[in-house]
């Protein structure tokens, strides 16, 4: 009995023991997959996949572009001006993409290779071409090569983009036109190479349409090239015309004209349309009062303006035929709601109104609902106007009894000041005013009366690359860029 | 008499070994598997900043008018009404204006003392750690036997990227990352394209570069030029540190532009 006992022992303990080990087993097995799979989860370094380091954003640089002379085709004989037109060419292909602000231009005293005596087409292609090396050695990173030639009336221009560092032909093309079409085959070039290298569509075939002083007293509205050449008048009222404005097609201009009223014996604010293509002028609204500031939905059917109708100035949507209206603000007397702009969406309208006391930008809904105030800094800020793609609000605003231009998000944050100059007439501090967003919100055009008149400007979004682009002794008042017309 | 029992494992207990090696090898045939069809993600490296907890309040009201202007848009608005019907207010609405224009020059003189701060601290962290090296210098003159360095690289040889490694490492790393940041330019003809890439570089123990490769094409020539030239102009890298040598000669080290 007692070795039974003694027998039976080991083996109930050796049972509880192997149930130990079971248990063991599992909860060894079951700690190890959680341990092992919580491991494998967190990122280890494998030879396969090495550490990797995030580099970040880069800065940006312009590119060094090289624009050698170009070269004559035809026979210099036939056309005597082939000079002046070559050069014409030339000088706005070169204008064009200095205010791109992409490229930085290479000067000509830097070039090694003299391109009168050598091809369009590099040297592979063409045995007596020019050879890449000598524009590698001075760094530039495009070329454009061109050459033209003069048939009657026909003017024919063959041009070449190539990127330097990769020996690479990028654009090729043959450019076929008028000879009085000589800036704008230059323009063409232009586009095609921004589009070509950014995918975004240049504006070099745009226009601005302003409000010009003709004489003491009198502003007619003027059209012109987005660079200032081919300006011509569109209006001869022989009164004060002022506040155009583009409609989305560009194929109208709204504007607004003091005209006298023969039966009553006054002069009123009438809104005109006047269309480019049909030299037609077209009286929308010569209500009482006001009618002027017109801004145009995208829709092409509606415009946004200032009507005072005898009372104080308010913010109107109206048809484009100009017979039905609805009020979008309501402000009782001595309050100003002027200044429309139309989104791009058309969606919100941002206008200045001096209702808190100071002139200041506001934006409501496209109904006239939900007005927020924009800005708070400054003394008198005006003129509001959206971006392209309507992220932007551009405006002139004064804090030291000057005007700059400013640039915010279109919520009124992020406000950066894009101007500042000096006049050079007396050293003061010189207004700029009057803001348009280029079409493809890079720049802005605006004036300034630094140099003494107002005069037209173009700066960089960023408040770089300043540019003059008209040189007379008039005042321009209001400009406005066209959307792109091609 | 229990004692020889326990000695000698029972069949059961030869059982529950058995077992427990069938789980094993189950386990290890799991790990393949997931290490065949998931590789883990690599490591991303990124520069480490420090946050100066007493600056950041102060900072945020200075910086952010978003806020500010919000509250004010709302309490400036209401007045108005006030002030239309009688234009005697208008003069005492405009007061909040010359206040705006004060508190933004008050912001002005905050981020000015917020700078002059900064630059205290500056000087005050610089002076700290001079006096911390003068301590440290009295406190070796001061023990007997002076302390042997702390090499913590050659004594952790084998182990893994940890403690004094880890730091050495990522200063070596964020360096190079600096320097090739330093030298990346792009042409502003590809700004907002939202082109990217990623160059592996291998780096032999003098910190030049061995071969360079584009790993992951943006698709545009121009931009892969650029990335590649921008290390190329950074080389040569600082001889890198010794355990480090071995996985940048080897595995080489992924640069990702812009991530």
């Amino acid at each position: 009995m007692i070795m039974n006992t003694i027998k039976d022992k080991p083996s109930t303990s050796s049972k509880k023991l192997n149930q130990h080990c079971a248990n063991y087993a599992a909860f060894l097995s079951v700690g190890l997959v959680i341990f092992f799979v919580s491991v494998m989860n967190a990122p280890i370094a494998h030879a396969d996949s090495p550490i990797h380091l995030n580099v970040g954003d880069a800065t940006f640089k312009k590119s060094l572009l090289a624009i050698p002379s170009f070269q004559y085709l035809g026979t210099p004989g036939l056309n005597k001006n082939y000079i002046s037109i070559g050069k014409e060419i030339y000088d706005t292909l070169q204008f064009d993409l200095s205010v791109s602000s992409y490229f930085d231009l290479l000067k000509r005293e830097a070039f090694l290779e003299d391109v009168s005596k050598v091809g369009l087409r590099p040297v592979p292609d063409d045995p007596s071409g020019f050879s890449f090396s000598s524009w590698q050695q001075i760094k530039a990173d495009f070329l454009i090569r061109a050459g033209y030639k003069i048939l009657n009336d026909e003017l024919t221009l063959e041009a070449y983009l190539y990127y330097v560092p990769q020996q690479k032909k990028v654009l090729a093309k043959t450019y076929k036109g008028r000879i009085k079409d000589a800036r704008i085959i230059a323009h063409s070039f232009a586009n095609d190479i921004v589009k070509e290298l950014t995918g975004i569509k240049g504006f070099f075939l745009s226009k601005i349409v302003t409000s010009k002083s003709t004489e003491p007293q009198q502003r007619e509205i003027f059209v012109m090239d987005w660079d200032g050449a081919n300006m011509h008048a569109v209006t001869h009222h022989h009164s004060i015309a002022n506040s155009p404005a583009w409609s989305p097609d560009g194929k109208s201009v709204g504007y607004r004209n003091f005209t006298f009223h023969a039966a009553e014996k006054i002069r009123n604010a009438d809104l005109f349309f006047y269309n480019l293509e049909k030299d037609e002028r077209k009286l929308i609204s010569a209500r009482p009062g006001i009618n002027s500031g017109v801004s145009f939905f995208p829709d092409g059917r509606h415009i946004a303006l200032t009507m005072t109708r005898g009372e104080s100035p308010n913010i109107y949507k109206m048809t484009i035929d100009g017979k039905s209206f609805d009020a979008l603000t309501s402000s009782t007397k001595d309050v100003l709601n002027v200044e429309p702009s139309v989104s791009p969406d058309g969606k919100k309208i941002a206008f200045s109104s001096d209702r808190n006391g100071r002139p200041m930008v506001y934006v409501m809904n496209a109904d006239g609902s939900n007005v927020a105030r924009l800005t708070i800094a400054g003394e008198y800020n005006s003129c509001p106007k959206w971006s392209p793609d309507g992220k932007k609000i551009v405006f002139a605003g004064s804090d030291k009894g000057h005007f700059d231009l400013f640039v915010m998000d279109a919520d009124g944050t992020n406000m950066v000041r894009l101007t500042s100059a000096r006049k050079t007439t007396n050293g003061k501090m010189a207004d700029n005013e009057d803001p348009s967003f280029s079409p493809d919100g890079r720049h802005v055009l605006f004036t300034s009366n630094r140099d003494g008149h107002h005069q037209l400007y173009i700066v960089d979004v960023d408040g770089e690359n300043e540019r003059r682009i008209s040189f007379d002794k008039a005042d321009y008042y209001k400009p406005s860029w066209s959307p792109y017309l091609d | 008499m229990n004692v020889p029992a326990q000695l000698h494992p029972s069949d059961d207990f030869v059982k529950c070994i058995r077992w427990s090696f069938i789980a094993h090898v189950i386990l290890l045939g799991l790990m393949v598997l997931r290490a065949a069809f998931y590789p883990s993600e690599s490591i991303v490296v990124q520069r480490a900043i420090r946050v100066d907890m007493v600056g950041l309040p102060e900072k945020s009201q200075v910086v952010s008018p978003i806020p500010e202007q919000a509250s004010k848009t709302k309490s400036a608005e209401k007045p108005t009404e006030k002030a239309e019907l009688k234009p005697t207010q208008v003069a005492k609405k405009a007061l909040p204006e010359v206040k705006n224009i004060d508190s933004q020059k008050l912001d002005l003189r905050k981020t000015k003392s917020a700078e002059e701060d900064a630059l205290k601290r500056l000087e005050a962290f610089k002076k700290l750690a001079e006096m911390s090296k003068a301590s440290a210098q009295n406190n070796q003159a001061k023990a007997a036997p002076p302390a042997p360095p702390i090499r913590g690289d050659v004594l952790a040889a084998g182990a893994a990227i940890g403690g004094l490694n880890k730091i050495d490492y990522d200063s070596y790393l964020e360096k190079l990352d600096e320097k090739v940041k330093s030298n990346w330019n792009l042409p502003r003809l590809l700004k907002n394209q939202n082109l990217a890439a990623t160059i592996v570089v291998y780096i032999d123990g003098n910190g030049n570069i061995l071969k360079k490769e584009v790993k992951k094409s943006s698709g545009n020539s121009v931009f892969d030029e650029k990335c590649v030239e921008s290390v190329v102009r950074s080389a040569p890298f600082d001889p890198p540190p010794l355990k480090l040598s071995n996985i940048l000669a080897v595995d080489g080290i992924e640069l990702g532009f812009p991530e």
